[in-house]
């Protein structure tokens, strides 16, 4: 410990003196701030358009019940029968679409994940559910394709670099001043020093990363006190992958090559693991879990809706396994009924179709999971895209949630609509609400897994390295 | 002299044993990559050729049917892969794969790939594309940052400028012989593609996208030479070599990886476009209220029947010689276009500037200049989307006015007017024809110019180099 203490001292006393120290510092502060910054505009941008959809929703039916209570029969309304909020049909189609809206996750602005794909609300009205299937939202697809500055990027992607630059030459240093043989006169072997100076670095790098990440996230607007646990977890996560590279890159110190060969070896190495891995595990999983074709459902979806086409029997049928369904009197079912009654049957059996998409998103997503480990990148990812809410989980699971919404909301309207009721103020002020239900994210097995598994690449590292003293373990490179 | 030169670099090069690595890596990437391509190409093209069939089959087969329910149930317009997406994918798995040509309605092209992919398609995709413009100019780097301070370390520098070898000769030499070997590495790999798009794409394609190639070829070989020129002309500045390589390996993560996304975010604060909630409802006024917001619809239909009054010297409506019914909803389709072409058209406006934003931050890093060329070249962005959405639009257009027509016309009087079935083949099958490359080149205008000029400038500052060093 004293000897830590005293290697620091001058440890610091040298960065100090040194441009690098004040670099690294300048460049991490300033990509924390900015894809904080951008993380901050995103999600004002949904807080935003959540509270226009929420007024837009509530002036629809205030405008619209108003329009009901002084709606005299026979009455002509703008845009002729389709405009008449009286009949459920219409109303229900319409002018009486609700919202479903999934808030962001508190954490939200450290990864923008899977939220530019997936939608975040949905507009719901009498309409097949599969109308909706991505209505995402609205984004250049050049910028989809450039990916997004978020916290995750930089931590993900940049801060292995800033560890790079900031470590690749601690060793070879020594070497090029020619101080390397003063400190080997030294008691304390040569390889304790360096590692001693890297857990120097790490402390101080790591220690100055919190600092900035926790003003960041205070300064934009985050509830740091309510969701600390959630936001601790971040902040461990991000300690143990940059010590993981701090360790890797002790380890490819201790070959004591030249700063040329460390830095090939590390940035080799950066690439391989952020980049090569995940594409060529992208491509593996599609080779072997292609993605269904939507082009093809669209065609069978097709096929499906003619032949069911508009035919009076399939509503028939219906009315007389539900009689309480039947219009009162001699009236007869009308067209609207037919329509939607149709369109319920479609559903169904697309709904047959849709799970299969189902499954093989499921066996690509397992797959993925079991081969993670490959690269702490991937399951970085999933980490980082857990604590903001922005994996595909949570859009599933509320895009679960809206289905059965969707349903409820239906079940409203379809007894009226059947028995061609009149849609009063009071049938409007009792559709149903989407209100939705958070599930936990950061307890699941595969997020300890996860933990765990880049405790054991720091360990695996620093054993090597320390193994490593006599510089026996990679001694091939010395047969040239 | 120069020929001496390369011969001696070459020479060098044998006997490195990155050399050896830094093939074996490229080439089994290379190959992943071409493989994942042809797949992709293969699986998407068929897939949508199939599927337009199939769809223009279900238009024909809707038998006996009033033409506006014909016109809602519309058909599909498919987006045909370009055969270059077999090397270069662009942003095609982001950007929709068909659209529902229906009444009323511009749709937008949907079915993006990335929905279904998971996030794992994130990390980006290897292409050969991605070989050629990032993987390429590291082994450039890796093979060249030593190219001149080696003579430094080795303490030979002394020794070369006695020689009776100008140092710009000496540059000249080295630039070539790096040149060469990347040409060695690089061309077999361009060839393999070349045929690989023959083999796999037919004839017909192959031809039609043939001067396409051969400019992105010379656009690589151009590419490569950059590359080569900045790999010597920071090596000649370095003390030591490990810097040179240091320094070179930070350019490229710049622009590689740093400066696609600082573009997104930049062009996004600049140009934001509207949330897709607010996109629909501005639609939806602009339907209800006028797209002046002073027009509410039944103002619009009733300046309409006006008119007609007028037109025809009659006093009401029912003694027009035309059916209302159609002469209405092609208004109804007409005010549509200005409200599509408001909306959609401003979107991609606001689309396009952010693209010229991105392109001019590309400026600086000639990776994504190239990234954005080749996209462009091989038709797989952006613009290359909205010429086909812009088609398609047309083509709505067409079934609309069709359908409106007939029913103005033959429908006069008739209650439940219904057209023969092989009335529907006076709407033809979709047929997408591609921007030619001259239309192509002039979007990408910036990042060819500033590929050139990347060039000169190193060719300039190299050959000023050459007269700084005289000694140690």
């Amino acid at each position: 410990m004293v000897m830590f203490l005293f290697i620091s001292k001058y440890e610091w006393l040298a960065l100090k003196a040194n441009k690098m120290l004040l670099l690294v510092a300048a460049v991490t502060l300033f990509l924390l701030l900015f894809a904080l910054w951008d993380g901050y505009k995103r999600v004002s941008f949904q807080t935003k358009t959540i509270t226009a959809i929420e007024q837009q929703q509530k002036a629809d039916y205030d405008k619209y019940s108003q329009q009901i209570t002084s709606a005299k029969p026979g009455q002509h309304f703008n845009g002729g029968h389709f405009g008449n909020p009286t009949n459920p049909f219409y109303f229900g189609s319409r002018m009486g679409a609700k919202y479903a809206v999934l808030p962001p996750a508190p954490l939200s602005v450290i990864s923008t994940g899977q939220g530019d794909l997936f939608p975040s609300y949905y507009k719901l009205t009498l309409s097949k559910r599969q109308a909706l299937y991505h209505s995402g939202e609205i984004e250049n697809p050049h910028i989809l394709y450039n990916g997004s500055f978020d916290l995750s990027f930089v931590i993900i992607f940049l801060f292995p670099l800033v560890i790079i630059a900031f470590t690749y030459n601690i060793y070879a240093a020594e070497k090029q001043n020619g101080t390397l043989q003063l400190l080997m006169a030294q008691n304390t072997s040569v390889q304790k020093i360096t590692a001693y100076r890297m857990l120097f670095r790490y402390l101080l790098f790591c220690g100055f990363t919190m600092v900035i990440l926790f003003g960041g996230l205070l300064a934009f607007d985050v509830k740091v006190s309510a969701n600390f646990s959630a936001l601790a977890q971040v902040m461990g996560i991000v300690w143990l992958y940059a010590a993981f590279w701090f360790a890797f890159a002790l380890l490819v110190n201790s070959v004591k090559k030249n700063a040329g060969f460390n830095a090939t070896v590390l940035t080799g190495s950066w690439l391989l693991l952020v980049l090569i891995i995940p594409t060529i595990l992208s491509g593996v999983v599609n080779k072997l879990h292609p993605n269904r074709s939507r082009i093809e459902l669209i065609t069978k979806t097709r096929d499906i809706s003619d032949s069911i086409a508009t035919s009076i029997n399939v509503l028939n049928r219906f009315l007389e396994e539900h009689p309480e369904f039947k219009p009162a009197g001699i009236v007869q079912p009308d067209r609207n009924s037919l329509t939607l009654r149709n369109r319920i049957e479609v559903e169904v059996q697309k709904e047959l179709l849709l799970n299969e998409f189902a499954i093989t998103t499921q066996n690509r997503e397992s797959m993925v999971n079991r081969y993670r480990f490959f690269s702490p990148a991937i399951f970085m990812q999933q980490l980082l895209n857990n604590a903001a809410g922005t994996n595909e989980k949570r859009y599933v699971d509320f895009d679960n949630q809206v289905k059965k919404y969707h349903q409820a909301y239906r079940n409203y309207f379809e007894p009226l609509v059947y028995r061609q009721q009149r849609f009063t103020a009071e049938h409007a002020s009792l559709v149903p609400n989407f209100v939705h239900t958070e599930v936990n994210n950061l307890t699941s097995g595969s997020n300890t897994a996860n933990i765990l598994f880049l405790v054991l690449l720091v360990i695996i590292s620093i054993l090597f390295a320390l193994l490593n003293r006599t510089n026996r373990l990679f001694s091939f490179k010395r047969r040239r | 002299m120069i020929k001496n030169i390369i011969q001696k670099e070459l020479a060098e090069y044998t006997q490195n044993s990155h050399l050896k690595w830094i093939v074996v890596f490229i080439y089994l990437l290379f190959a992943v990559a071409l493989f994942t391509g042809i797949q992709y190409y293969q699986k998407t093209n068929t897939g949508s050729k199939a599927a337009q069939k199939a769809s223009y089959k279900q238009w024909l087969a809707q038998g006996k049917k009033n033409p506006h329910s014909a016109s809602h149930y519309g058909f599909y317009a498919y987006k045909p892969l370009s055969p270059l997406a077999l090397m270069d994918k662009g942003m095609e798995g982001y950007l929709g794969q068909a659209v529902w040509l229906e009444a009323h309605n511009q749709n937008e092209v949907k079915e993006r790939e990335a929905d279904d992919a998971g996030s794992i398609v994130r990390f980006g995709n290897l292409t050969v594309a991605f070989i050629f413009q990032f993987l390429l100019p590291l082994a450039i780097i890796l093979l060249g940052f030593n190219l001149f301070s080696k003579e430094k370390e080795y303490g030979t520098l002394p020794a070369l400028l006695s020689s009776s070898a100008s140092i710009w000769q000496l540059f000249k030499g080295k630039a070539a012989a790096l040149y060469r070997l990347v040409l060695y590495i690089f061309l077999p790999m361009f060839v393999v593609t070349f045929i690989s798009i023959l083999l796999f794409t037919g004839f017909a394609e192959w031809l039609n996208v043939l001067p396409h190639i051969l400019f992105l070829l010379i656009l690589y070989l151009l590419y490569v030479g950059l590359w080569v020129l900045l790999s010597l002309y920071i090596s000649s500045f370095a003390k030591q070599s490990s810097v040179a390589l240091v320094g070179l390996l930070a350019f490229w993560v710049f622009s590689t990886f740093f400066i696609s996304r600082i573009g997104s975010v930049v062009a996004k604060s600049a140009v934001p476009t509207p949330s897709s909630f607010q996109f629909s409802h501005n639609i939806r006024l602009d339907n209800e209220m006028g797209i002046d917001r002073k027009t509410p619809a039944y103002l619009r239909q009733k300046a309409f029947e006006d008119s007609l009054l007028k037109k025809y010297a009659v006093d009401s409506i029912s003694q027009l010689p035309l059916n209302i019914r159609g002469l209405n909803l092609q208004r109804g389709e007409d005010y549509g276009y200005l409200i599509f072409e408001k909306n959609y058209g401003g979107l991609e406006a606001d689309y396009l500037k952010q693209n010229a934003i991105m392109n001019w931050l590309n400026v600086l890093s000639p990776p994504q200049s190239i990234r954005s060329i080749s996209a462009g070249v091989s038709g797989t962005d952006i613009n290359k989307h909205i010429h086909f959405s812009e088609q398609a639009e047309l083509h709505r257009r067409l079934i609309a006015t069709t359908m409106n027509d007939d029913i103005t016309r033959n429908s006069v009087g008739i209650d439940n007017y219904e057209v023969s079935p092989d009335f529907w083949k006076n709407v033809p099958p979709f047929q997408y024809t591609s921007p030619s490359l001259l239309l192509v080149l002039p979007q990408q205008l910036i990042s060819i110019v500033s590929l050139q000029l990347w060039l000169g400038i190193l060719w300039l500052l190299l050959k000023k180099r050459a007269g700084q060093i005289t000694g140690l």
